[in-house]
C-alpha cells in the first residue's frame, strides 16, 4: 500500500454502512446511557452498607438492594438495545461491503486474480467482511462505555474520599500503561504478517483441496500436501510469535488490574493512623466493592485494541481490491458497422509478466470469414481471442470490431457482438435449462431445447434423471469436459451473435464427443463471422484463411493450399500431424 | 474422557490432554484470584475488631505481596497453557484434516463442494481454535472454581447467604442449557445460508470469464446479492435469539444482588449473622457477577460451536481408503468380477461387468458416451471402490491395497 498518514477506518465504514451510519451513532448513545446507569446501583450499595455499618433503620435494605437490581436491569436492557442497533449497522455494512466488492471485481480486467487465486479473493469478500462485525457491533458501543464509565469511575471513587480515590487508581494507570505498550506500531506489524500467513494458508487450502481429485490420479498427494503443510506451520510460527510477544504484558497487566486490592490495604493503614472510626470502615468497604468495576472495564477496553487493529486490516484488505482499476468505460457508446475484426499493431503483457504474450499483431477479419489461430500452445492464440472481447485491454495498438474501436464499445453492446466459446467454460450450479439461458434469460423452454439440439447435446440430455431440469453438481451429477462444451455451445447458439470465436478443446478421449463437438460448431458457424482457435489440424483445412502465430507473432497467413506452398512453420505442424495419424491408424 | 473430547472437540490426544491442562490451571488462577477477597476479608475483620494495629503490617506485607505474586505466575502459566499450546494443536488439527482428505476416495469429492471443504479447513479450525482455547478452559476453570468457592462458604459460613447469593448461578446456566436446542437450530440455518453465500462467490470468481461473455453478470449478481442479503438477515435473527439467550440468564444474574441484599439485611436486622459476614457476600457478589456473566456467553458461544465440531468430526470420521502398502500380485492381468457400481445412489453406472484384460494384451472399451468405459478405467486404479463384486490385479483384490501403492502399477493418459 505503503500508503502515508492516518487511516480513516471510520469514515470507511460510514461509507458503507449508508444510512445505517445513524444507528451507530444512536447505538453508541444508548451504550453510554446504560454505562451511566449501571453504575447508580453502587450509590445503592453504599447506602446499604451505611445503614448495616451505623445501625440504622434495617427496613431501607431491602429497598435499596431492590432499587439497585431494578437500574441494573434497566441498564442491561438498555445495553441490549444499543447492541442491537450496532448490530443492525454492523450486518448492513458487512453486506454492503460484500455486495460492492463482488460488484466491482466484476468489473475488472480478467486474469488480475489468477496470480492471488480465488481463495484469497473469496477470503476477502467473505472473511476480511465479517471480521469488520465484531467491531462495529461490539467494540464500537464497549468503546463508548469505556470512555464513559471512568468519568462516573471518578465520580463514584472521588466523590467519597478522594484521597483513597486516588490511591485505588494507580494500579489501574500501571496497567493501562502496560495495555498501550501492547498496542504499540510493531504490533501493527505483527498483526499484518499474522493476517498474512492466514491468507497464504487460505489460498493453499483452496488449490489443496481443489487439487485433490486430479493430484491423486498421479498418486501425488503428498507433495501437494506438503506444500499446504508449509503453509500451516508458517502460520503456526505467527501465531506463536504474536502471542509470545504478548506473553509478558498480557501477564503483568492482568496482575496489576488484579493488584487493587493491595492498595486499599495500603490506604486503610494510611488513613487508620488518626484512629478507626466507623466513617473509615464504611470508605474502605464502599471502595472493596466498587474497585472490580475498574477491573471490569480495562479489560474490555484491552480487548477492544486487538479488535480494532483485527478491523484496520480487514478494511485496508478490502480497499486493496476496491482500488483495483476496472476497466475503463468512456462512455462513447459506439455501434460497431459490420461483422469484421481487426488488429492495428497489437501488443499485450501479462501483469508481471517477463515478455510480451502478443506482439506486434496486425490482421483483418472480413465479416462472414471463417478464420483459424493456429500455433504451438502459450503461442498467444488464446491471449489474442480474449483480447478481442476486451476481456483486458491491449498494451499497445488498437482492436477494431465492426470498424470501432473495443473501447469505445459499451461492454454489452461488444457482448451482443461476440460469442466466446472456451475451452474450459464452466456450468454454474442450476439447471441445465437455467445454464443455457444464461446466455439469453427471455428464451422459453422450446428455444432452449432447439438450442441444445443443435449444440448436439440430446444424448446428454437423454441420460439425466430429470432431463433438461437436472441440477448440476447436485447428486453428484457432473458431466464430462466435452459434455459441458456442448452445453456451453448451446448458449452460444441462442444467443446467435454475428461473431464467434470458438477455443476448441485441447484433448478428448472420447472420438464420439469429438465428432458431435464439431457437428456442433459446424451448425453454430452458418452464416457468422468465425474465429477458430485450434489446436489439432484437422480442423482447420477447411477455413477460408489460418493465421499461424509463433511466440506471440502472427508469421504467416493464407488458406491451406497457400500455407503448405510456404514452407513454414505451419507445413511442419502439418507433416507432423499426418504422421501422427498414420501412427494412429497403424498402431 | 480424553477420547471423548478427542471426538467432541475434533482433537489430536495431546490436544486432548493440553485441554485438560489448561482447564486446571484456568480453575487455579481463578483461585488464585479470589485470594485478595480474603486479605480484604482480613482488613475489615480486623478494623470492625479493632485490632488494625501496626503488628499487622508485617502480615498485610507479606500477605499482598504473595498474592500478588501468585497472580502473577498463575496468569502467566494459564497463558502459556491456553494460548500456546492450542495453537500448536490448530496446526495439528489443520495437518491431520488435510492428510485425511488426501485419503479420501475421489467420491467424497463428488459430494462436497469445494466452498464447503475449505470452511471445513480454515473456519472450523478458527472457530475451535478459540473455543478450546478460551472459551472452554475459562468455562469449565470458573464453574469448578465457584462451586469451590460456594461449597466451601456453605460450610464455613451461613447457609443461608450462601444459597441466597449462588443460586442464580445454577438457574442462569439452565437456561442457557434449555435453549440450546433452538440455539443449535439457529446457528444451523444460518451457516446453511452462509454457505449458500460463500458458494456463489465462489462460483461468481470462477465463472467471470462465463458470465461476461454471456452478458450475464448483473443477472447473476442480483442473485448474488439475494444470497447476501440473505445472510444480513439471517445473522441479524440468530443475533436476536443469541442475546435472548444469554440476556435473560445475565438478568437471573443481577437479580442476585438483590436476593442477597435483601436475605442478609433480613438475617442481619435478626442478629442472625454479623455485618461482617453480611459484607463478606455483597463483597463476593460484586466479584462474582460479571465473570459469571462472562463465562455464560462463553458457555452459548461453546453451545454453537459445536455444530462446527461435528462438520469437522464428520470429515475425520469418514472411512478412508487404506490398504496395505505392499502388493503381492501374480503378474498384472486386471479382472473384473461381477462388478456392479453407482456414483450417487440412484443410478447404475455398471451392473454385473466381468472381464479379464490381460496382461502384455491390449483392451479397448467402446461404446457409446456415458456407456460408463471411463468409469470402468477409473475402477481398476482404485479412484473409487465397487458396490458389488470385485476387482483383482494380478489376483489380488484392489479394495485391500493402498491406493498409491497400487497407482505404482499404473500409468493413465486422459
Amino acid at each position: 500500500m505503503g500508503k502515508t498518514g492516518k487511516f480513516d477506518h471510520m469514515k470507511l465504514i460510514g461509507q458503507y454502512a449508508g444510512g445505517h451510519k445513524k444507528l451507530i451513532a444512536l447505538g453508541r448513545a444508548i451504550a453510554a446511557v446504560s454505562a451511566l446507569l449501571v453504575l447508580v446501583p453502587y450509590y445503592d450499595l453504599w447506602k446499604i452498607i451505611s445503614i448495616a455499618v451505623n445501625g440504622e433503620d434495617l427496613s431501607g435494605i431491602s429497598r435499596y438492594a431492590w432499587q439497585a437490581v431494578i437500574l441494573t436491569v434497566t441498564s442491561l436492557l438498555i445495553y441490549i438495545v444499543a447492541l442491537l442497533c450496532t448490530h443492525i449497522a454492523a450486518f448492513r455494512v458487512q453486506a454492503n461491503m460484500r455486495s460492492s466488492l463482488m460488484r466491482r471485481i466484476l468489473t475488472l480486467p480478467l486474469g488480475v486474480f489468477d496470480e492471488d487465486g480465488t481463495g484469497k479473493i473469496r477470503r476477502i469478500v467473505n472473511d476480511s467482511t465479517a471480521a469488520t462485525e465484531t467491531f462495529i457491533a461490539h467494540q464500537l458501543p464497549d468503546k463508548t462505555v469505556a470512555a464513559v464509565t471512568p468519568i462516573g469511575l471518578m465520580v463514584l471513587v472521588f466523590a467519597f474520599n478522594w484521597k483513597m480515590g486516588l490511591i485505588c487508581m494507580i494500579p489501574a494507570l500501571i496497567g493501562f500503561l502496560c495495555m498501550t505498550s501492547m498496542m504499540g506500531k510493531g504490533m501493527q506489524e505483527k498483526m499484518k504478517e499474522y493476517q498474512n500467513a492466514l491468507d497464504i494458508m487460505s489460498s493453499e487450502a483452496t488449490e489443496y483441496v481443489r487439487g485433490i481429485p486430479v493430484v491423486k490420479t498421479f498418486g501425488q498427494t503428498i507433495h501437494s500436501f506438503r506444500r499446504f503443510k508449509a503453509s500451516i506451520d508458517g502460520y503456526g510460527k505467527w501465531t506463536t510469535e504474536y502471542t509470545l510477544v504478548l506473553r509478558f504484558p498480557m501477564t503483568a497487566f492482568m496482575t496489576c488490574i488484579n493488584a487493587i486490592f493491595a492498595f486499599i490495604v495500603v490506604a486503610a493503614f494510611i488513613f487508620a493512623k488518626d484512629g478507626v472510626s466507623a466513617g473509615l470502615i464504611l470508605n474502605v468497604m464502599y471502595y472493596i466493592i466498587v474497585t472490580p468495576l475498574i477491573t471490569v472495564a480495562l479489560t474490555k477496553v484491552a480487548y477492544s485494541g486487538e479488535a480494532e487493529m483485527t478491523l484496520i486490516d480487514a478494511l485496508k484488505r478490502v480497499e486493496r481490491v476496491m482500488e483495483l482499476e476496472p476497466l475503463p468505460d468512456n462512455g462513447a457508446g459506439r455501434i460497431p458497422a459490420d461483422h469484421s475484426v481487426e488488429l492495428k499493431n497489437v501488443t499485450y503483457r501479462y501483469k508481471g509478466a517477463a515478455r510480451d504474450a502478443v506482439k506486434n499483431v496486425s490482421l483483418r477479419i472480413e465479416p462472414g470469414e471463417h478464420v483459424a489461430l493456429v500455433g504451438p500452445s502459450g503461442s498467444g492464440k488464446t491471449t489474442l481471442a480474449e483480447l478481442m472481447v476486451r476481456f483486458f485491454d491491449v498494451t499497445e495498438g488498437e482492436i477494431l470490431v465492426g470498424g470501432v474501436n473495443v473501447k469505445d464499445i459499451e461492454p454489452s453492446e461488444l457482448m451482443k457482438q461476440v460469442s466466446f466459446v472456451f475451452q474450459d467454460s464452466r456450468l454454474i450450479k442450476k439447471s441445465i435449462l437455467e445454464n443455457v439461458r444464461m446466455a439469453k434469460p427471455d428464451a422459453d423452454e422450446n428455444e432452449v431445447m432447439d438450442a441444445l439440439k443443435k449444440a448436439q447435446c440430446m444424448d446428454i440430455i437423454e441420460k439425466l434423471p430429470k432431463g433438461v431440469h437436472t441440477v448440476i453438481g447436485e447428486k453428484g451429477t457432473y458431466l464430462s469436459g466435452g459434455e459441458q462444451q456442448r452445453i456451453t455451445i448451446a448458449r452460444a447458439v441462442i444467443r446467435n451473435a454475428p461473431i464467434l470465436i470458438l477455443d476448441e478443446a485441447t484433448a478428448f478421449a472420447d472420438p464420439d464427443n469429438e465428432a458431435k463437438v464439431q457437428a456442433a460448431f459446424e451448425e453454430l458457424a452458418k452464416g457468422k463471422t468465425l474465429i477458430m482457435i485450434a489446436h489439432r489440424l484437422s480442423t482447420v483445412m477447411n477455413a477460408d484463411r489460418i493465421f499461424v502465430m509463433e511466440d506471440g507473432r502472427c508469421t504467416e497467413s493464407g488458406d491451406h493450399e497457400t500455407l503448405m506452398h510456404n514452407n513454414g512453420l505451419y507445413r511442419k505442424m502439418f507433416d507432423e500431424y499426418t504422421r501422427s495419424i498414420e501412427w494412429k491408424v497403424g498402431a | 474422557m480424553i477420547e471423548r473430547l478427542q471426538h467432541k472437540y475434533a482433537l489430536s490426544r495431546q490436544g486432548a490432554t493440553d485441554m485438560i491442562k489448561a482447564c486446571t490451571c484456568v480453575t487455579i488462577t481463578n483461585i488464585t484470584l479470589m485470594m485478595p477477597a480474603g486479605i480484604l476479608f482480613c482488613l475489615i475483620k480486623d478494623l470492625l475488631e479493632g485490632t488494625f494495629t501496626r503488628e499487622r503490617i508485617p502480615f498485610y506485607a507479606a500477605g499482598s505481596v504473595a498474592v500478588i505474586a501468585l497472580i502473577a505466575l498463575t496468569n502467566f502459566i494459564q497463558y502459556n497453557a491456553t494460548f500456546l499450546t492450542t495453537y500448536r494443536e490448530s496446526g495439528v488439527r489443520r495437518t491431520t484434516l488435510a492428510e485425511k482428505l488426501r485419503k479420501l476416495p475421489l467420491s467424497y469429492f463428488g459430494k462436497k463442494n469445494i466452498a464447503d471443504l475449505t470452511t471445513n479447513i480454515m473456519g472450523d479450525c478458527a472457530q475451535i481454535e478459540t473455543a478450546s482455547s478460551h472459551w472452554i478452559p475459562e468455562m469449565i476453570g470458573a464453574v469448578i472454581s465457584v462451586s469451590l468457592v460456594g461449597v466451601s462458604l456453605f460450610f464455613a459460613f451461613d447457609w443461608r447467604m450462601v444459597l441466597a447469593s449462588f443460586w442464580v448461578i445454577p438457574v442462569a446456566f439452565l437456561i442457557i442449557i434449555t435453549c440450546a436446542g433452538a440455539e443449535r437450530r439457529a446457528v444451523r440455518k444460518n451457516s446453511a445460508v452462509k454457505l449458500a453465500m460463500t458458494d456463489g462467490i465462489q462460483e461468481c470468481l470462477e465463472s467471470i470469464r462465463d458470465l461476461r461473455a454471456n452478458n450475464a453478470e448483473n443477472r447473476y449478481m442480483d442473485e448474488l446479492e439475494e444470497k447476501i442479503r440473505n445472510v444480513e438477515k439471517e445473522a441479524l435473527l440468530t443475533e436476536l435469539k443469541m442475546a435472548v439467550y444469554v440476556n435473560s440468564s445475565a438478568i437471573i444474574l443481577k437479580i442476585g444482588i438483590g436476593t442477597t441484599a435483601v436475605v442478609g439485611g433480613a438475617l442481619f436486622a435478626k442478629g442472625e449473622i454479623s455485618i461482617l459476614t453480611f459484607f463478606m457476600f455483597l463483597m463476593l457478589v460484586s466479584r462474582l457477577y460479571d465473570p459469571m456473566q462472562i463465562t455464560l456467553q462463553n458457555f452459548a458461544a461453546i453451545i454453537s460451536c459445536g455444530i462446527q465440531c461435528e462438520r469437522l468430526d464428520e470429515v475425520l470420521s469418514t472411512k478412508p481408503q487404506t490398504g496395505d502398502e505392499k502388493i503381492n500380485n501374480n503378474g498384472f492381468d486386471i479382472v473384473f468380477d461381477h462388478v456392479g457400481f453407482q456414483y450417487s445412489d440412484d443410478t447404475d453406472v455398471l451392473t454385473d461387468v466381468s472381464f479379464t484384460a490381460k496382461q502384455g494384451g491390449v483392451t479397448a472399451l467402446i461404446g457409446p458416451s456415458g456407456g460408463g468405459k471411463t468409469t470402468i478405467s477409473r475402477l481398476a486404479a482404485r479412484f473409487w471402490d465397487v458396490n458389488s463384486g470385485r476387482i483383482t490385479l494380478g489376483g489380488v483384490d484392489i479394495s485391500g491395497i493402498d491406493p498409491e501403492t497400487l497407482l505404482k502399477n499404473y500409468s493413465i493418459v486422459f
